[in-house]
Formats: structure tokens, C-alpha cells, sequence
């Protein structure tokens, strides 16, 4: 065969052109250009028409009403803020939003549990049914009830109708052990105990403020309730509607709550309060002070000036706290002037009690500038009119339990104290004394991975023969439970949300099952009707509701029976704005229109009436705010003028400077929950890598004592305080103080799932927690620390 | 045993001894098949790159070993379109290693990619503006030509010859080869071009960052420049390497010499553009773009590169290259090739790694790159590969057809 | 959008970082919005996927005059003529500015993972799927329908969830409207910053609110100088933060 070129070309131009006229190549390429982009094992979202649910989030005390996204009336997909409500105004914070990742997560409890073999072994908590479990429990209490004392309960949640009824039923059955888990609230109620003669705590009308000093307190850092006080710093700062507020940090730590402040202070570590002092003393000295406050509404003014004018001058508090005489003076008269101004006590997030004092002294400083019980000041934080259960039906053992002493009390005079004492508990739990403890039930809570100084507690678990956890999740003290009891995720039950911490206006937030509960879980509200019905007796009469939701609606009568207030049916609302006194018109009819609008929007709320009345807003013996505080000599606590006074107690770090040279201070953010649930995938993502890296965590150093100890970025280091070490990275930082080694709490968890366990060291094992010998409460600020290359 | 297809009148190694020699070579580009098995199976995880390199040492690769494969169409060009008649000696060779470089590169771009099986997609959804299709669609066409252009030498296999079929396709392929010579040259510059305009063209990239002419960054054009000046400083040491290993002469020297000169000149040429492209960076570009020239270097991406890259890489082979007696000597000829490719492949590196390595914000942190083996393994591997194709192409084909004139046989 | 004189829509933002209490929300919302997937191991930050990324800024100077910020930063949305430094490059028209809106979207199932882009955007706005997204199972039911999950192997980034655009057009189609109202449209992140310090609209509106904040003496974009014209403006009454907004030579 001859090929010359004309046949050569046309052969090849005949071919390729053939083959490109027919659809063959084309529909061949567009096919697999399509195949291409499938990758079939990837998930494909299940489609469907999308609805929104109004609920309250129970993931924080914060109060916040959220919304979730359901696709096809039963995926949960987004949670956003509910733009009715007006905590926080459709805002959210970023656990808030993680939350399907704990309805969905790994670490949810399936069944109740039953350790089968050694206690703190997770592969021996065998699921069990319901039946059984509640069965167990109900045997064990039954066979105690004669030392119905020995049961505690620590909750973690502080309000709402589940914790009554946990502490309801403790009431019921005899002991009277109900305590709850640690936090600034225990010294904020026990000082409004002293200095206005009532328990409750405070809540703030920051909205209105013009100027705010927060002593310690992280204001946008989980401080109170973490989603308003975002809108609260958003409106701060509001240029355009001309009331840009003033904020003053007064903290040791460069934290984003002193870089966001106009003014930073940093003090010498827990010297606060003194500070506070200090602003006061210089208020009264030059006669700043809100004379009308002072002469109508408050007691032992005089002493209390004496006082400052004798330890709290500029010099010495200047030589305290490290900030110059002249800033004080500037500060003081600056805050005295600005109207309204107001004062933030409670360190951090407020998860460490404190000093009581720290809070009186922040809270006169208040009174002298005339902010106490004022708009754009604090007053007492009002209470939800919910409607009364029943009296508790006492029988013979529950009589005897109501005379038992508290394990949280450690003294003659803290049983009178309206608060827990939770390091107490601690200690006699581990002691033995003055009785011991049989079971312990752990509600809403982690403590075993969240308390402060977290050993002694642990060890005091191996005295206590049933350990009883009522966790959705696999947390640490779940992990070390005999018998576990899952509840549903707060997605999937009705709960009541009581006004979050701090805030001004009381809010009935209702939680409501916004799809089915994914497990068998049941309602521990539930739980505890059943469990007091199989009890018999006083028990089951103090328990006469069918079910949670009958014993709920029974409380919630209280609104339907007030004329005033709202369901927050419409974006916008401002309730900080609400007339003062006059009354907010209810939108429903009657119990029943309340509870649907309840179901359907989530939230009730009044703006009216929140600032109380003078003559009934103190309840002290002198019937005013009592600068020198009578109450305490009342309840029997001794000691000189200044124990009844505002006043700064140098507490001393535990540990000797010559071994453990520096200060640990742990500090908290909002990108790392401090539980009771472990931090979301979501947010453990957004960690810097200087924060975290890979199971790495980093303290925080200061950039002159990293050169002084040879540390550079990076390095891995041994922390060591006299109740341990823990092996972390430094990352050199000009947020950390000279001397002072700054630790995140919140990571280093041993429970939960993958996403999380590991990572990180737990701060609260290394910490000392002291406690001040006559309030029980207890502060862990600054522990003594050394800190060395591994 | 293969004497058959050794081409008639010249001597190769035993058969035995070229066996070992390829098992060395498949022992290699095993080694960078394992790689690439690993990257496709397991993604591009198991490689150094991170979302600030994007583009790391596969495109480094890619880059380098494009521009060095530039001897070929550069080759063909003085050959056939200029008329260089005393380089057909050498042809044969350029197109070889051409055709290496342009099949590696696409080879570890199918790597490279993070959805090979959507590798065609720039042909069915083509996006007009973008260089980086300019590129594919050059590279494509370009490897087709050296494929057309390979095909001849191919087929004057001793054996295949034979085949009437095959010799007259060969013979027609001969006839027409100036087109294809300057259809590569056309396709050549053009995507040499576009991997220069690939960077140039990124404007928020200060470091890559050109002004240009028309819608061409100088880039494009000094991307071309230094292509030519060193794909034939390749090609020479790729024939004094065949020459060393085979212990003969297979080129006339001044065949050599000739591109030498050339190189030398193309150099020359490159070099000051790319000394006046470096300054008006320094002084005009980078600061309209807020950066300061010394921000562009740190540790280990120090100044050290810009003088490796311009002074040692590139004036003292031109100086070289440029002078008759330094080209004529064998070692020097070798240093100044070398030279002349290490500063393309720096080149080729500082606007890849260097350029993605530099923070742009200002609160933004540098980042160092380290290749892993999975990248290091096919790009090896890819030399192996060259190796291979040389040593079969040398072996049964007629690639230097001076060889049997020049190594008589007794 | 309504009044807008010359009847172009250029959707941008605006980040206050006064406002800003730096707590992440809007980084956490985005990636439940958008479905973007996490690992267990997020730490090694060049290989994770953040749409909506928060830097951190501080002023360098020692303890007690240190100063930190946080700045979130979503896609940029350059609004750069004729085409953001991103979407020109792509050789496969993955990555596009639609004109109508000035939003750049990106395909992800289009995209051939050749990472071009991500080296053209200077703001590190663009992440490329290392690995398989894979979820807890439990947690595959989280994820929303309104948004695919990507596969291993291509690029993605923030799209202004343009997804809610789409909604938000539905509704006033059947609502009989042919523009939609200011704030109808919203990307989640901006949704949820409970500091109310993000605001988005029409920058091409001079009535909108992010036109007129745009304007603040306060205003400033992140590197000016490139000429990449992003649409995301950020305010700052802080002259630090101004300054490691752009490169000074």
C-alpha cells in the first residue's frame, strides 16, 4: 500500500472530523464531566421544608432565647438567637450556637448505666433498662432513709423548678444536703445578705449606665449573662446613637476584657477591691458622694469613712495595687461624676466565689456614687412571680433531716448564711464529718473536672458508696458514677429558664422540646416524681404531680396571675427602657393563651416596677443599705469594727515564694466553655494555635520573665504548684503580668468524645482553692507556682 | 539479545549491563509511583502543602522542568525555521528531552491537582481570562507536537522501519516537520509566557506582583526569556552526560559550542531584563503595593536566593557562555549549564514557595514549606523518568545521527 | 434593594471593632451554616477550614500598654475591576463574580483543586479540603440541606451565604416583590454577633446603613493598596488597628 501525502492528510482530518460531527465524544464528555463531580460517599443533607423553633438555652445560666432550624420537622440544623427576646435580641454566643453538636454529639448517654466492675472503668458502665435503674436507686434510698443525711445532691444549675425539685426532694426525704456548685453568686448573695439584709443578688441596669468599672469581672468574657452583655458592650460603643459609655477594666490579666475597655487598669493580683476602696476614699474625702444615698438610705457612713480615710488613701492604695495616686484620684472623681455610673464585682466569669468583702466593697462604692437601687445602677435582681408548690409534706425522718447540721456548713455562724458552701461539703465529705455520705447525686454539674483545686473532691468520691450522675454526656464525674440516669439535652425537654445572673428585669424563659428525644432518656423532673412515688410516704405526697409538666404549669399559674408583663411576641423590645413603676399590659387572656404564647415564642417578660421601692428595698435592721454591716453581728459573727465593714483582706497565695517563685493565675474565655459540658467541636476549632496546639495548651507569659527563665516561644514547660504539675507550652505574651503565668480553665478533659478528650491540661487540678475561715468561701485567684523546661 | 533493534552500525553496552542500569531506574520511579499512589489514595494531605502553599515543590517542579524542556522548541527553532544546520546533530536529543519535561510535568500535575478525574475539566469549562488555562491548553498542544515531532525518531527503529506503513508516515512526518517546529515554538512561547504571567498577574500578591504591556506582565516575557536561555544549557548537559557515560563523542563540538554561544547570549539578554525587572520591583512595584523590598526576604527565604538566583546563577555563567575560550572548555561549558539551570529552578522557586510564604497582612506570620516524601518521590522520580526515556530513546533509536560518522566501528 | 438610585447591588459588610468583643460567634455560625467540617486535630490553622477566619492583632507593645483585638474575617468579596484576584485565575470557571450582586461564589464541585486561587488571595480567604469531610454520624443529621458538603480535593470559602440570597429572593417572588427589603437578606455570621458589630446591605445604596458607615472617617479596608477593593469595610476608632490594616513602606 502506497500512502502519499494527500491520502496521509485526508485520512487523518477524515477521522478526527468524523468523530467530532457525531454526538458521541460530546455526550461522552458532558456524562463524565457530571460522574466527576459526585463523590458518593460524602453526606448529602436530607431535604425538606424548613421550620423554626423557639426554645430557651440551657447550655449557660445566660438566659438566652434561641431559635432552632428543623428541616423536615425533625433534623435540627441551625441554632440562632431568637430576635424577640430581650436577653439577647437575636444575638447568640458561640456556645449558644454549638449547641446540635451536644444534641447530635458523640458523648451523649444512650441508656442509664451501671458500673459493673471498678469505679472510674468506662468500659465496665454497662447499660441497663429504665426499670432497673430507677429500680436500684429507689432500693438503695429506701434502705438509707433512716440516714436520709447521707444523701447530697450538688447541683449545678442554681434556679429554675428542675433544681427545686431536686432540692425539694432532698427536703422530702430528709436530708438536708442539697448544695450547689461554687460560684461569685455564693458571695454576691451572702454580701446583699449583709448589706441589705436579704439574700438575692444582684442585677445591673447596664444599659443605661454611662460609665462602667468592672472589677476582675471578664464583662465580655462570660461575665453574667454572656449574650447580653455583648449587646450591652455592642450599644456601649455605639456611635451613632451618641451614647458611647465609658469602661474601665480594672484587671491583671490583658484580657479582651481590658484591650476593649476605654481604660485598662492592671493591678497587683488580687487587689481589686482595694482598689474599689481606694475610688471610694477619694469619692468621700473630697465629698463626691451622692448625699442624698448616703443621709436617707444608708447606715454607718461615718465608720466606714473613718475607715477609708485611715487605710484606703491614694498613697497606700497606690503602694497596693500598683496604680498611681493621681489615676485614682482622676478615676474617682470621674466615676462620681458621670451619672449614672456603676460598678462590677465578681472575678472572672464568676464561676470563683471570692470575697465577700470584695463584693461589699465594690458594691459601697456603688452606694456612694448613688447608683445603688437607681436606673443605670444595681439593684436587687428581681424574682420571677412564679406561684407556690405545695409545703413539702414532712414526715418523722424529714423532721429530724430539717435539724440535721449542713455538710457545707463549716461553722456556727454559716448556718444562718443563705448560700452554699461548697468547699465545706469537700472537706466533711473527705472527713467523714460530722457524718458521713452515702450517695451522692450529681445534677447538671462536672465537678470532678470543673471545681477548683478538683482533687480533694475525687478522693472523697472513694468514701461515698453510690455515686449518681444525671448527665446527657460522658463527662468526668459521669465517668466515676455507680449509677448513671441520662436526661434528654435541653433540645429535647421543657425546662424553665429563670432570669440569667446580672440582669435587671426579671424573664421566664421556656425551654421546650424542639424534636423528639434521640434516646431513651428521661426527664429528671420526671425521674424524681417516679423515684418519690416508689419511695411512698411523706415523699410521695410532697410529689403529687402526674408528671414534670403538670408540677411546671403549676408555677407558671404565678404569671398568668400578675397583670403585668409580656410575652415576647416582637423583635425590638427594650426592656431596659420600660417605664419605670408604671405596668407592662400582659398580651394573653389566661393561664392557658400564656402557656401557648409560651410554647410558641419562648420567653415572658416585665420591664415594670424593678427598681423596689425605698422604704422596702433594704431589709437590714436599719432598714437601709448598711455600709457597717449589723446583720453580721446579728448572725453572730465576731471580731473588730472593720470585720462588719467593706474592707481589703491581703490573701496570701498558697505556697512558699522560695520553692514556687511566680503566681499561676487561671483565667477563663468564652471560646472555651468551663462546663458543665466540654467545648464544642465548633469552638475548639477557633482556638489559636497559640492557645492550643495539637494536645498542647499554652499559659501565657510575660515577655521580660520569659527572657529572665531562658523560655522561648513555644517551649514546653512544667507548671508546678504544691498540689501538682501539669506539662503545657508557653506562648510569650505581653497580656500576662511580669511574675505572673497565666492558665486557661476549661480543657484537659478526660471524658467525652474525641474531639475534645486530651486536650489540654486541666488548670483546676493545680489550683488552690483557700478558703476564708469564717465565710467558708473560697477564692483560687493566684496559686504559687514554678515553671520549668521539661 | 536485543541486538535487532539496536540501530545498525553502532555499539551499545550488553544487554545485561542495560538491564541493571534500568533496574536502578525502575527502582526510582517505583519509589515515585508509590508516592503518587499515596497522594491519589490518601489526597494531598499526605504532602507539605497547606492553604498558604498552595502550590509547592510539584509546581516548583512543573515550572523548572518546563522551562528547562524549553530546548527543544528552542532547538527546533534555530534548527529548522532559523536554519542552524550544524544542530541537527543535536535535534534529535532536544526533542527527547522536550518531550521528557512536557509528559513529566503533566504526569505530576495530575498529582498536583485535588480532583485529577476532573483534570480535563479546563478543556470543557475553559475560563478565557485565566493564564493558567493559556497554560494547559499550550502544554497540551505543545506535548501532542514533541509527541509528533518524538514520533519519526521512533519509528526509524530498525524494526519498525521495516514497516512500509511506518516508513512512509515517518518519511511524511519528516517533510512537514517545519510546521510542527514552528507550531511549538508559537505554542512554546506562548506557555512559557503564561507561567510567567501566571504569577505576574497576581495583584494581591506583592512579592509575584508585575506591571506589564497590554495585558501582559513582564513576567510573561521574562518567563520566556529565561526559558530560552536555559532549555539549551539542559540540552548541552544532557549530551555531555550521554557523552560521558558512553565514553564517546556524539556531537560535533562546535554543534555544542554554537548553542553555547547562544545560551550565553540568551542569558546575557534575560539577565538584564530581569536586573531592571528586579529594580522596578524593588523601587516602584513593591511599594505601590505598601511592601518594602526587604520585607520580601527573611529566613530561610533570605536575600541569599535573589544574589544565588541573579549573580551566581546567572552572570557568572553568562560571563561564561560568553567567552569563547571559557564555552570551548568541557568543565567550564558543564559549571556555567549547571548554573544557568539551578538559577531557573530558583527562579521558579521564589515565585512559587517564597511568594505564598510572605505574609501580606501585616498581622499576618511567615510560614516555611517542607516537602514531604510523597512529593519528593514522584519528582525524583521524574529524573528517573527522563533517565529511562534517554536510555531507551540512545539505545534503540538513531538519536545522534553523527554517532555512527563520528564512532566508527573497526 | 429599594432607593438605590442607580439600581446596582454590591452586598458588602461592615465589621465595628469597637463593638467587636471578640467572641467567635460569627466564626462558630458560619460553620454551622455553610456545613464546613472539623477534625479532631484543628490545630495545625494552615490546613483548616475557616470561612469565616478571626485574626488576632495586638499593638507589640510590653505589658501594661498591650492592646489585642480580634478580626473576623469572612471573604473579602473584592470588588476589584474587572475581576477580584481570585475568579481570573481559575483555569476551569469554578470561582465567579456575579455581577448582579458583586458576590463571588465559588463551585466547589466544579473545581479541580488546582489551588491557583488560594495563592492569588492574599487574605487567606480560601481553604482546600485536605481530607474527606467526615462527620460523627449522629451529627450528619446537623447538617443543612441549603448548602452541599464539599469533597476532598477542591477549594471552598465564604459565599456571603449566598444560599440566603436565594431564600430570601423565593420569598419575595411569592410574595410578589421584585427587591428585597434591607436586611432580608443576611449572611449568618452577621445574624448572630450578639455585639450587633456586623452590619450588611447594599454599599452601591447610599441609604443603606453599610453605605453610610462605609463613609465613617473610622472606616478602613484590609490592604488598600493592593487594589483588590474588598467589600467587607471594617471600623476602628483606634489608631493601631488602623495601621496593621495595610502595609507601610
Amino acid at each position: 500500500m502506497k500512502l502519499d501525502r494527500r491520502a496521509f492528510v485526508k485520512l487523518i482530518a477524515g477521522g478526527v472530523g468524523g468523530t467530532l460531527l457525531s454526538p458521541l465524544p460530546w455526550k461522552m464528555a458532558d456524562d463524565t464531566a457530571i460522574w466527576s463531580q459526585n463523590w458518593f460517599w460524602r453526606p448529602s443533607p436530607e431535604r425538606g421544608s424548613a421550620t423554626l423553633v423557639n426554645t430557651a438555652c440551657q447550655l449557660c445560666p445566660g438566659g438566652c432565647g434561641i431559635r432552632v432550624r428543623l428541616i423536615a420537622k425533625k433534623n435540627a440544623v441551625r441554632i440562632d438567637g431568637n430576635p424577640n427576646h430581650p436577653v439577647n435580641q437575636g444575638g447568640i454566643c458561640p456556645l449558644g450556637a454549638s449547641g446540635l453538636q451536644y444534641l447530635y454529639g458523640p458523648s451523649r448517654i444512650e441508656t442509664p448505666l451501671k458500673q459493673t466492675g471498678q469505679r472510674g472503668d468506662v468500659t465496665t458502665l454497662k447499660p441497663i433498662s429504665w426499670d432497673e435503674a430507677l429500680d436500684i436507686l429507689a432500693t438503695k434510698l429506701r434502705a438509707m432513709r433512716q440516714k436520709a443525711r447521707g444523701l447530697v445532691c450538688v447541683s449545678g444549675k442554681r434556679q429554675g423548678t428542675v433544681p427545686e425539685l431536686f432540692a425539694r426532694f432532698l427536703h422530702a426525704y430528709g436530708s438536708p444536703n442539697y448544695v450547689l456548685m461554687p460560684a461569685a453568686a455564693d458571695a454576691e448573695s451572702l454580701g446583699m445578705f449583709f448589706s441589705q439584709g436579704q439574700s438575692g443578688l444582684p442585677g445591673y441596669d447596664l444599659e443605661n449606665a454611662k460609665m462602667i468599672i468592672s472589677f476582675g469581672s471578664s464583662y465580655i468574657e462570660g461575665w453574667g449573662a454572656p449574650a447580653r452583655m455583648q449587646l450591652a458592650f455592642g450599644n456601649w460603643r455605639s456611635n451613632t446613637k451618641g451614647n458611647r459609655a465609658r469602661i474601665v477594666q480594672v484587671e491583671t490579666r490583658g484580657s479582651l476584657s481590658s484591650s476593649k475597655a476605654d481604660d485598662w487598669l492592671a493591678v497587683t493580683p488580687g487587689t481589686e477591691a482595694a482598689l474599689a476602696l481606694g475610688l471610694a476614699q477619694v469619692i468621700v474625702s473630697e465629698g463626691y458622694y451622692d448625699r442624698s444615698f448616703v443621709n436617707q438610705y444608708s447606715y454607718g457612713f461615718d465608720e466606714f469613712k473613718r475607715l477609708l480615710q485611715r487605710n484606703y488613701t491614694p498613697e497606700k492604695v497606690a503602694a497596693i495595687t500598683g496604680v498611681t495616686r493621681e489615676k485614682i484620684s482622676a478615676l474617682a472623681r470621674e466615676f462620681s461624676q458621670t451619672k449614672p455610673a456603676v460598678a462590677l464585682s465578681g472575678w472572672g466569669q464568676g464561676r470563683m466565689q471570692g470575697s465577700v468583702y470584695d463584693f461589699l466593697a465594690v458594691q459601697s462604692l456603688n452606694g456612694l456614687v448613688g447608683s445603688l437601687n437607681k436606673p443605670g445602677g444595681v439593684t436587687k435582681k428581681p424574682s420571677v412571680p412564679l406561684a407556690p408548690w405545695p409545703e413539702v409534706v414532712l414526715d418523722a425522718i424529714s423532721l429530724e433531716g430539717e435539724k440535721e447540721p449542713r455538710l457545707d456548713v463549716g461553722n456556727e455562724v454559716q448556718s444562718s448564711f443563705p448560700t452554699s458552701l461548697f468547699y465545706n461539703l469537700v472537706k466533711n465529705m473527705n472527713q467523714g464529718k460530722p457524718y458521713s455520705t452515702q450517695m451522692l447525686w450529681v445534677y447538671e454539674a462536672n465537678p470532678a473536672h470543673d471545681l477548683a483545686d478538683v482533687e480533694p473532691f475525687i478522693e472523697a468520691l472513694s468514701n461515698i458508696e453510690t455515686v449518681v450522675s444525671f448527665s446527657s454526656f460522658m463527662d468526668e464525674t459521669t465517668q466515676l458514677a455507680d449509677l448513671v440516669l441520662p436526661g434528654p439535652t435541653y433540645l429535647e425537654r421543657l425546662e424553665d429558664v429563670l432570669t440569667p445572673p446580672g440582669l435587671q428585669y426579671p424573664v421566664f424563659g421556656l425551654s421546650t422540646p424542639v424534636l423528639m428525644p434521640r434516646f431513651a432518656t428521661i426527664h429528671p423532673g420526671d425521674m424524681l416524681i417516679r423515684l418519690a412515688k416508689s419511695l411512698g410516704g411523706g415523699v410521695a405526697s410532697s410529689f403529687p404531680w402526674s408528671d414534670y409538666e403538670s408540677a411546671l404549669k403549676q408555677r407558671v399559674e404565678g404569671l398568668a396571675q400578675k397583670a403585668s408583663g409580656r410575652v415576647a411576641d416582637e423583635p425590638g423590645v427594650e426592656p431596659w427602657k420600660g417605664g419605670q413603676g408604671s405596668k407592662l399590659a400582659p398580651n394573653y387572656e389566661s393561664f392557658d393563651d400564656l402557656w401557648d404564647k409560651l410554647v410558641e415564642y419562648g420567653c415572658w417578660f416585665d420591664t415594670s416596677g424593678n427598681m423596689p421601692a425605698w422604704d422596702s428595698a433594704f431589709k437590714t435592721p436599719s432598714g437601709k443599705f448598711e455600709f457597717y454591716s449589723q446583720k453580721m453581728r446579728q448572725i453572730g459573727i465576731r471580731g473588730n469594727d472593720i470585720t462588719y465593714l467593706p474592707h481589703f483582706e491581703e490573701v496570701e497565695p498558697a505556697g512558699d515564694p522560695g520553692d514556687y517563685p511566680l503566681l499561676l493565675m487561671p483565667y477563663e474565655t468564652l471560646i472555651i466553655t468551663n462546663g458543665p459540658v466540654a467545648n464544642p467541636p465548633f469552638m475548639t476549632k477557633m482556638l489559636f494555635d497559640f492557645q492550643l496546639k495539637g494536645n498542647d495548651c499554652f499559659v501565657d507569659i510575660n515577655t521580660k520573665t520569659a527572657a529572665n527563665l531562658g523560655l522561648k516561644e513555644g517551649d514546653r514547660v512544667t507548671v508546678q504548684t504544691e498540689r501538682g504539675s501539669l506539662e503545657v507550652r508557653v506562648h510569650v505574651s505581653g497580656n500576662a503580668r511580669p511574675d505572673v503565668i497565666f492558665i486557661p480553665t476549661g480543657l484537659g478533659h478526660s471524658g467525652f468524645d474525641p474531639y475534645i478528650k486530651g486536650k489540654g491540661v486541666n488548670a483546676n487540678a493545680i489550683l488552690v482553692a483557700q478558703q476564708d475561715k469564717t465565710t467558708g468561701l473560697a477564692s483560687w485567684w493566684g496559686t504559687r507556682v514554678k515553671i520549668y523546661k521539661v | 539479545m536485543d541486538s535487532a533493534l539496536i540501530p545498525e552500525g553502532v555499539k551499545r553496552c550488553s544487554f545485561k549491563a542495560f538491564c541493571l542500569w534500568l533496574l536502578v531506574i525502575f527502582g526510582v520511579i517505583g519509589f515515585g509511583i508509590v508516592g503518587g499512589f499515596f497522594v491519589l489514595w490518601k489526597g494531598l494531605n499526605v504532602t507539605g502543602l497547606n492553604d498558604y502553599f498552595g502550590f509547592g515543590l510539584y509546581i516548583t517542579a512543573d515550572l523548572a522542568i518546563i522551562a528547562l524542556g524549553a530546548g527543544a522548541f528552542f532547538t527546533g527553532f534555530l534548527t529548522y525555521v532559523i536554519g542552524k544546520k550544524e544542530l541537527k546533530d543535536i535535534i534529535n536529543l532536544a526533542v527527547v528531552v522536550g518531550f521528557i519535561c512536557y509528559t513529566g510535568a503533566q504526569l505530576v500535575l495530575l498529582l498536583e491537582i485535588g480532583q485529577p478525574i476532573r483534570g480535563w475539566f479546563s478543556f470543557w469549562h475553559p475560563n478565557v481570562h485565566s493564564m493558567l488555562t493559556e497554560v494547559i491548553f499550550c502544554i497540551t498542544c505543545y506535548t501532542i507536537v514533541l509527541v509528533i515531532e518524538f514520533l519519526p525518531l521512533i519509528l526509524e527503529n530498525r524494526q519498525l522501519d521495516k514497516v512500509p506503513e511506518f516508513h512512509y508516515f515517518s518519511h511524511n512526518l519528516h517533510e512537514i516537520m517545519v510546521v510542527f517546529a514552528a507550531t511549538g515554538t508559537f505554542l512554546s512561547f506562548f506557555h512559557q509566557g503564561s507561567l510567567g504571567g501566571l504569577y505576574g498577574v497576581m495583584f494581591a500578591r506583592p512579592f509575584a506582583f508585575r506591571t506589564g504591556f497590554f495585558i501582559w506582565p513582564w513576567t510573561f516575557f521574562l518567563f520566556v526569556a529565561s526559558a530560552i536561555a536555559s532549555g539549551p544549557a539542559l540540552t548541552i548537559l544532557v549530551t555531555m552526560m550521554v557523552q560521558g557515560i558512553t565514553r564517546k563523542k556524539l556531537v560535533r563540538r562546535d554543534a555544542i559550542s554554537l548553542l553555547a554561544k547562544v545560551t550565553g547570549f540568551l542569558l546575557a539578554f534575560y539577565l538584564v531584563f530581569k536586573i531592571l525587572d528586579t529594580w522596578w520591583w524593588a523601587t516602584q512595584t513593591a511599594p505601590s503595593k505598601g511592601m518594602s523590598f526587604g520585607e520580601f526576604f527573611k529566613a530561610p527565604y533570605g536575600m541569599w536566593l535573589l544574589f544565588a538566583e541573579i549573580v551566581v546563577c546567572g552572570i557568572i555563567p553568562a560571563i561564561i557562555l560568553l567567552t569563547p575560550k571559557a564555552r570551548n572548555d568541557d568543565v567550564l561549558l558543564i559549571v556555567a549549564c549547571v548554573l544557568d539551570c539551578a538559577g531557573i529552578v530558583i527562579n521558579r522557586f521564589v515565585f512559587t514557595v517564597q511568594n505564598l510564604a510572605l505574609p501580606v497582612m501585616p498581622f499576618d506570620h511567615w510560614e516555611i514549606y517542607v516537602p514531604t516524601w510523597t512529593e519528593w518521590a514522584p519528582t525524583v522520580a521524574l529524573i528517573a523518568y527522563g533517565a529511562l526515556i534517554i536510555s531507551l530513546a540512545y539505545r534503540y533509536l538513531p538519536v545522534f545521527p553523527r554517532e555512527r560518522e563520528l564512532n566508527p566501528i573497526d | 434593594m429599594s432607593g438605590n438610585e442607580s439600581g446596582k447591588i454590591r452586598y458588602g459588610m461592615v465589621i465595628d471593632l469597637d463593638k467587636c468583643t471578640g467572641c467567635m460567634t460569627c466564626a462558630v455560625a458560619c460553620q454551622q451554616e455553610n456545613n464546613v467540617p472539623f477534625r479532631e486535630d484543628e490545630t495545625k490553622k494552615v490546613r483548616s477550614i475557616t470561612w469565616l477566619e478571626v485574626f488576632y492583632l495586638d499593638n507589640g507593645k510590653p505589658y501594661p500598654e498591650h492592646r489585642k483585638a480580634y478580626l473576623p474575617r469572612p471573604c473579602l468579596q473584592c470588588d476589584a475591576d474587572p475581576h477580584p484576584p481570585c475568579t481570573f485565575v481559575c483555569p476551569v470557571n469554578a470561582t465567579q463574580r456575579d455581577e448582579e450582586t458583586g458576590l463571588v461564589a465559588h463551585i466547589p464541585v466544579r473545581c479541580i483543586g488546582c489551588r491557583y486561587c488560594i495563592s492569588a488571595c492574599s487574605y487567606h480567604a480560601r481553604y482546600f479540603n485536605w481530607w474527606d469531610p467526615k462527620w460523627p454520624k449522629a451529627m450528619e443529621e446537623m447538617l443543612t440541606p441549603d448548602v452541599s458538603t464539599r469533597m476532598r480535593g477542591v477549594v471552598e470559602k465564604c459565599t456571603f451565604c449566598v444560599h440566603r440570597l436565594q431564600l430570601a429572593k423565593d420569598k419575595a417572588f411569592v410574595e410578589g416583590r421584585q427587591e428585597l427589603e434591607e436586611g432580608e437578606y443576611v449572611p449568618a455570621c452577621v445574624e448572630a454577633c450578639p455585639a450587633k458589630a456586623m452590619y450588611f446591605g447594599n454599599l452601591a445604596d447610599s441609604h443603606s446603613e453599610v453605605a453610610k458607615l462605609a463613609k465613617s472617617p473610622e472606616a478602613f479596608r484590609l490592604l488598600e493598596k493592593l487594589g483588590t477593593e474588598p467589600k467587607v469595610i471594617y471600623l476602628s476608632s483606634q489608631e493601631w488597628i488602623h495601621k496593621l490594616a495595610d502595609n507601610v513602606v
